[in-house]
């Protein structure tokens, strides 16, 4: 199945969106992922989950509108070994993320996707439970493909936004 | 560190800016209370898309360069399609130029908005950033965010996606947008210019520091209005030329501490971006943008870059209301795009990106395979002017403690919003003092 670049937002609908660059390098990761959820749930359910690719994080704040449920999915630079596979908790009830921006990675004019969940915070915005899936990439070089380590992490993210679909 | 820094040695050092896109830093030394190097560090990813470029077909340019910002990728489509058709001989039809133009306000109005008030703005009320500033002022940011949508939804209605468009292509466009995709636009617009209107009392109530910047300013001036899709160069020194003379003007040349080229104009340090055009087209601003600079306090040129911030929110009422005006007067097209066919030859184009003049030239084998490429954005061509402000600026102010001096510098750098995954890959700030 074929995602669309954009899906029109279905308020009080559950969000999987998988943010990054295809031709990136391991920026790719989150759309990969995210196809890999919407073929999955195509075949097996559950329904009433809508899928989005994205490479602009300050779309968010739109994309986040009326959720209840949203499961970001991205590649992370935390200094951990590519493909470690991370799960945090960043709704109204989760902890604050460190945006990284004083550190330089927050990504577009220091408002990547951590700035804006807890921008999202700020403005009381925020959907009562966001997953934030993040995979740690080796490299973001224009036109790579996927490192080695990150390929089999892949699987396992789709697995682990699933079993949260599905819980 | 507390008092002034008018003796002995010392370092200004912010490891990573905030609040720009990209990475980069900068390095200032001062000795004896006189500064004696400024160097802004910068590597530089257009430099590899030139290289890539080489060997691709005529057509694939405003794809393959708009991936170099997440930003402005329609000044690299724009500039991008220009030079092809150039060097193929094609003018396009004054319909395709229009929806060019309402496709190019699109990136302003996005771009602009988060400029002015997620990242600007923080610094001028005292915030660490947009997410602090939204906890106290949390009208502004929704306000800033309903003003980037509006640009974002005309982007992806013109565009086909409001980051990184799909729908450009040389010669036009893939598909015509409908009347109706356009006129749903309109209320929304109308709403953000009213929004961008009552910002400027807002933004134009700071206390700005006292400078004043002598560069000469280069900007496009068009017979279309204020520039954006198209124009000549222009400059504060009274010249005008065709873009096929920006190689005569500009030289790009390798610095020792910058993987980034600095570009000079006729020899010196120039400055490109809302300052320029502003004060070298302040004749061509619609009405209503031309009532908010004077509202703002500002007359018809402006060399104080902190000031930037008022001359940005002008375009942005400027670009609300051409999208506007552009969508009222819209009568569709013909055709999508014309016909380009492949031939060898040499061309140029320039628009100007939210962030100024974007200039790119390709060289053409008879097929229409790419020879040679260049690509000059504007975060580049500032460089220099970037270093000799703040030379001037931490000469003048050596007075103020390390750690104020030091957010300063990194405030003045944010007022030219660079765009350092267009002209760099890393920067940090790193100011010495000896």
């Amino acid at each position: 199945m074929t995602v669309p670049p954009f899906w029109p937002p279905r308020p009080g609908s559950t969000l999987v969106v998988g943010f990054g660059a295809v031709d990136r390098g391991d920026d790719a990761v989150g759309p990969v992922v995210a196809r890999l959820v919407s073929d999955e749930l195509a075949a097996h359910g559950p329904t009433g989950v809508q899928v989005i690719v994205h490479d602009d994080p300050t779309a968010l704040l739109d994309l986040i509108e009326g959720r209840d449920l949203v499961v970001v999915v991205d590649a992370v630079h935390s200094g951990s070994p590519p493909g470690t596979l991370t799960v945090r908790e960043a709704g109204r009830e989760g902890r604050a993320l460190t945006t990284g921006a004083d550190r330089g990675w927050a990504g577009t004019h220091g408002l990547g996707l951590a700035a804006m969940i807890e921008l999202a915070r700020s403005l009381d915005r925020l959907p009562d439970r966001v997953v934030v899936v993040g995979v740690e990439a080796a490299g973001f070089e224009h036109g790579r493909a996927l490192s080695a380590p990150v390929v089999p992490a892949v699987a396992v993210a789709a697995g682990t936004i699933l079993d949260i679909l599905r819980a | 560190m507390t008092g002034g820094m008018t003796s002995g040695s010392h370092v200004l050092s912010v490891e990573l800016l905030a609040r720009v896109e990209g990475e980069g830093g900068m390095h200032v030394h001062v000795q004896d209370g006189e500064v004696r190097d400024v160097h802004l560090r910068i590597f530089e990813p257009p430099r590899f898309f030139e290289a890539f470029l080489r060997g691709r077909a005529y057509t694939e340019p405003p794809d393959i360069t708009a991936r170099i910002c997440g930003i402005c990728p329609v000044a690299y489509q724009m500039s991008a399609c220009l030079a092809i058709e150039d060097a193929c001989g094609v003018t396009v039809p004054e319909e395709i130029r229009l929806l060019r133009r309402l496709l190019y306000c699109g990136e302003w109005i996005e771009s602009h908005a988060l400029h002015i008030f997620m990242l600007h703005a923080p610094d001028l009320l005292g915030y660490d950033g947009a997410i602090e500033m939204a906890r106290d002022h949390r009208e502004l940011v929704e306000s800033a965010l309903r003003m980037k949508r509006a640009g974002n939804d005309l982007m992806a209605a013109v565009g086909g996606r409001s980051v990184h468009p799909v729908n450009v292509r040389v010669g036009g466009f893939h598909r015509l947008p409908t009347h109706a995709e356009l006129a749903v636009l309109r209320p929304q617009l109308v709403a953000a210019r009213e929004e961008a209107i009552a910002a400027v009392p807002v933004v134009s109530d700071f206390a700005f520091p006292d400078f004043e910047q002598p560069h000469l300013y280069l900007s496009l001036t068009s017979e279309h209005g204020y520039p954006l899709e198209s124009g000549s160069l222009s400059t504060t020194a009274g010249l005008t030329a065709p873009v096929r003379d920006f190689g005569s003007h500009v030289v790009e040349q390798h610095v020792a501490h910058s993987n980034a080229l600095h570009s000079t104009f006729d020899g010196q340090p120039y400055v490109v971006g809302p300052l320029a055009r502003y004060s070298l087209n302040y004749a061509s601003l619609a009405p209503l943008a031309r009532e908010a600079a004077e509202a703002g306090g500002l007359g018809p040129t402006c060399r104080n870059p902190f000031r930037s911030i008022i001359v940005r929110t002008v375009e942005l009422i400027h670009a609300l209301d051409e999208a506007i005006r552009l969508i009222d007067g819209w009568q569709g097209a013909l055709v999508a795009a014309v016909p380009v066919a492949a031939r060898a030859g040499e061309g140029h184009g320039a628009t100007e990106a939210p962030r100024g003049l974007l200039y790119h030239r390709y060289r053409f084998d008879d097929d229409g395979t790419i020879l040679t490429a260049q690509i000059v954005p504007p975060t580049s061509q500032n460089q220099a002017a970037i270093e000799a402000d703040l030379r001037a600026f931490v000469q003048a102010n050596l007075h103020l403690s390390h750690g104020e001096l030091t957010h300063q510098c990194e405030v003045a750098i944010r007022t030219y919003d660079p765009c350092i995954s267009c002209a760099t890959h890393f920067l940090d700030l790193d100011v010495e003092r000896r």
